[in-house]
């Protein structure tokens, strides 16, 4: 008998694994205040500020968030992979529950949070800070005494947004092919091997 | 134990736990939580009191006839730990008696100015004809003027800073 594999949830896991590794050196999201004068370099995983090129630090509190995403994320990766390869068993369908939705938080709390710091900036400062670009912000003159100070603020996502996203996609495929999955054909299904040959005319 | 049960405390754990050991760690000093010492070590060394940005102060003028250009050398202290990479300056050089414009003001190359150090800064203003009849007509007989740097710009690492208040420099020699 074939035994039953959620190939989806396999490669969640290993993405989301290879995620939280590559996300404590490369940030998701970077925004740039002149050419590196100020730099904050942001992800549910690492969050750290750099001024003038100094050495990058961190806020403790942000710290703290940060290492519990990467706990919630590693449980996560963790325990799909261990659903992926056992699916059918009872215990299955609630390792997959606990373990698809984590990937999928972090990107949904992360663009949030963005969109959330933004509009917070512009309403409390005036400051527009642009998600994805360039652009020439202006500092409000009763914040600078007088002085007008205008900067070049770029901001970009970086590769390892999409892997969290692609993360994100397999752990909900991962769970959309459940059944299928319990039931032994996604193997045949989305991973076909070779068609039986004809018989031979003879 | 039920596995409800054991994933519903890994998920607290994971998010609690953290949370609790920075807040444990930082019980005597709430405050370090959201500021990290890096902060508080640059609003101590100047960037907490603007005025510690102190103006230029003029080191030297040199008028070169030949070439009718004004060669003022200023010198600038970085008072916080960071390198600033002066790209360009700019200002309207104008007569601090009554105003008038007499040449634009430009740094001649980029300068880098390291943490704590002071540097020289060289800036030219080429006078027109109208300049320098000006000076023939309202400052007869002067050896030097006093001027205002109104509209001083300068662009420090892509960030454009424009002040509002004129930089006066005395004693300009003005020989035509």
């Amino acid at each position: 008998m074939q035994r039953a594999i959620n190939w989806f949830g396999l490669a969640a896991g290993i993405t989301t694994i290879l995620l939280i590794a590559v996300s404590l050196f490369v940030p998701w999201w970077i925004v740039q205040v002149g050419n590196g004068l100020f730099q904050i370099n942001t992800s549910p995983l690492n969050t750290n500020f750099s001024l003038g090129g100094s050495q990058p630090f961190a806020i403790p509190i942000i710290w703290a968030l940060n290492l519990a995403s990467i706990l919630t994320l590693a449980a996560g990766g963790i325990l799909m992979l261990a659903y992926s390869l056992v699916p059918a068993k009872p215990y299955g369908r609630k390792l997959l529950d606990f373990s698809y939705k984590k990937p999928l938080y972090a990107v949904v709390f992360f663009v949030v949070s963005l969109l959330t710091l933004i509009i917070v900036v512009r309403s409390a400062f005036g400051i527009d800070i642009p998600i994805i670009g360039a652009q020439t912000v202006q500092l409000p003159q009763s914040m600078t005494f007088g002085t007008t100070i205008t900067a070049l603020v770029t901001a970009n996502f970086a590769w390892p947004f999409w892997l969290a996203i692609a993360a994100a996609g397999l752990c909900v495929g991962a769970r959309l092919f459940h059944e299928r999955a319990i039931a032994g054909k996604q193997s045949s299904l989305y991973f076909p091997s070779a068609p039986p040959l004809p018989p031979s005319p003879n | 134990m039920n596995l409800g049960i054991v994933l519903t405390l890994i998920s607290v754990l994971c998010t609690a736990g953290p949370l609790a050991g920075a807040v444990i760690v930082y019980q005597n000093n709430p405050v370090g939580l959201v500021v990290p010492p890096e902060v508080n070590d640059l609003v101590g060394n100047g960037f907490g009191n603007m005025s510690n940005f102190g103006m230029p102060q003029l080191v030297s003028a040199v008028y070169d006839a030949s070439q009718h250009t004004e060669t003022l050398v200023l010198n600038f202290t970085n008072p916080v730990n960071m390198t600033f990479a002066l790209k360009s300056a700019y200002a309207e050089v104008r007569c601090h008696e009554d105003q008038v414009f007499l040449a634009n003001a430009t740094l001649t190359s980029p300068v880098s100015i390291g943490p704590c150090e002071t540097v020289n800064v060289t800036v030219v203003c080429a006078w027109t004809p109208q300049t320098e009849s000006y000076f023939q007509t309202a400052h007869a007989g002067a050896s030097t003027l006093n001027v205002d740097l109104t509209q001083l710009t300068i662009n420090v690492n892509d960030v454009t800073v424009t002040l509002s208040q004129p930089l006066e420099i005395s004693n300009i020699p003005i020989q035509v």
